[in-house]
């Protein structure tokens, strides 16, 4: 099946790009697919979406579709055609 | 209370606006303000809710203008460099709007301020770039049961939400963690925060007067790379240590 994953703020400009897309072989959870975006992008991404243990930060938000999703509830799969966003936190200024 | 005849005058085209009418604006003519930093965005906050006739407005920023601030700080001048923030901002806001009452504070939100600053207002306009400040802010407006209007950037991207203390997740729920990537400096255009300036005064002036549906639980981006709008919706922390009933609970006792 095939996925989208869409970049915003930081983590846009850890990747370089705004959206890729990711053929899945089976059956994935959201938090296994961020895993298998760290493994691709390596080091640039798992700096802004990973914590110093190697965990995700509590502070990315992520989104499946236009609905905000938990990186450990398990109970959820990506299905071919759903789009999964990562954003980091912003601020004013 | 009533609207002069002055006043009927200047607000007379937002007045025609359906379901607001001279009860909204007597409803913002009584309500107060606080926008927590006048700068990119809380500048253009600021002004806009000057222009719709807010009644009182509570201005805190610490610090001088500085060079790098007048690409987006529509309040500062150039000709005010090296002098306050909240006195440049104070001025400006007096020469649109003379009849606002505003109380200029020289110091940046903080756990010490955020209470007494809260207190003041009916709702808050969270501008701030730093998250100590923003987490202060959002545990007074959760307390004191205060809306809070929370307005980010970042490049040419906006993010936009409503918190309604018992209704909405609050920013804990969001960011439970000082986001460790989050930089104080960051790149942005003027365009940028003034657009998200003018969705943030539009909510608050919709909060206060029941006017339309605030973004409460729905976090609104913009990529203005390519003009792309999402609704997301938002999910409350059942354990937040802001906003779950556990931590409301322990706040009361």
């Amino acid at each position: 099946m095939q996925v989208t994953v869409e970049y915003a703020a930081q983590v846009k400009q850890a990747v370089g790009i705004g959206r890729e897309d990711i053929t899945l072989e089976g059956p994935c959870s959201p938090a296994e697919l961020v895993e298998e975006l760290v493994r691709r992008h390596g080091e640039t991404l798992a700096s802004v979406l990973l914590d110093s243990e190697g965990r995700p930060q509590r502070s990315i938000l992520v989104f499946l579709g236009e609905d905000q999703v938990r990186l450990d509830d398990t109970s959820r799969q990506l299905a071919d055609g759903d789009t999964l966003t990562l954003l980091s936190p912003v601020s004013g200024g | 209370m009533p609207l002069t005849d002055e006043e009927r005058a200047v607000y007379e085209w937002q007045i025609w606006v359906p379901g607001f009418g001279e009860a909204g604006q007597e409803t913002l003519k009584d309500s107060s303000v606080l926008v927590s930093r006048v700068g990119g965005l809380g500048s253009v906050v600021a002004y806009e809710l000057a222009a719709a006739g807010i009644g009182r407005l509570v201005l805190a920023h610490a610090g001088n203008i500085k060079p790098s601030d007048l690409n987006r700080q529509l309040l500062m001048t150039h000709a005010g460099l090296g002098h306050p923030r909240v006195a440049s901002a104070e001025r400006r806001l007096k020469e649109l709007n003379p009849r606002l009452e505003i109380l200029p504070v020289g110091e940046n939100l903080s756990e010490q301020n955020a209470e007494q600053l809260v207190s003041e207002v009916d709702l808050v306009v969270d501008c701030a770039p730093l998250f100590p400040e923003r987490y202060a802010m959002n545990q007074q407006c959760v307390r004191q049961g205060k809306p809070l209007v929370e307005c980010a950037m970042y490049d040419l991207e906006a993010q936009i939400t409503t918190i309604l203390p018992g209704h909405s997740p609050c920013l804990r729920c969001l960011y439970p963690e000082d986001p460790p990537v989050w930089q104080r400096e960051f790149p942005v255009f003027g365009a940028v925060s003034g657009t998200v300036g003018c969705l943030g005064a539009m909510e608050a002036i919709k909060v206060l007067s029941g006017l339309g549906q605030p973004l409460a639980g729905t976090l609104l981006t913009c990529d203005l790379r390519d003009m792309t709008f999402h609704r997301r919706q938002l999910l409350r922390q059942p354990d937040c240590p802001v906003c779950s009933e556990e931590a409301q609970e322990q706040v009361d006792s």
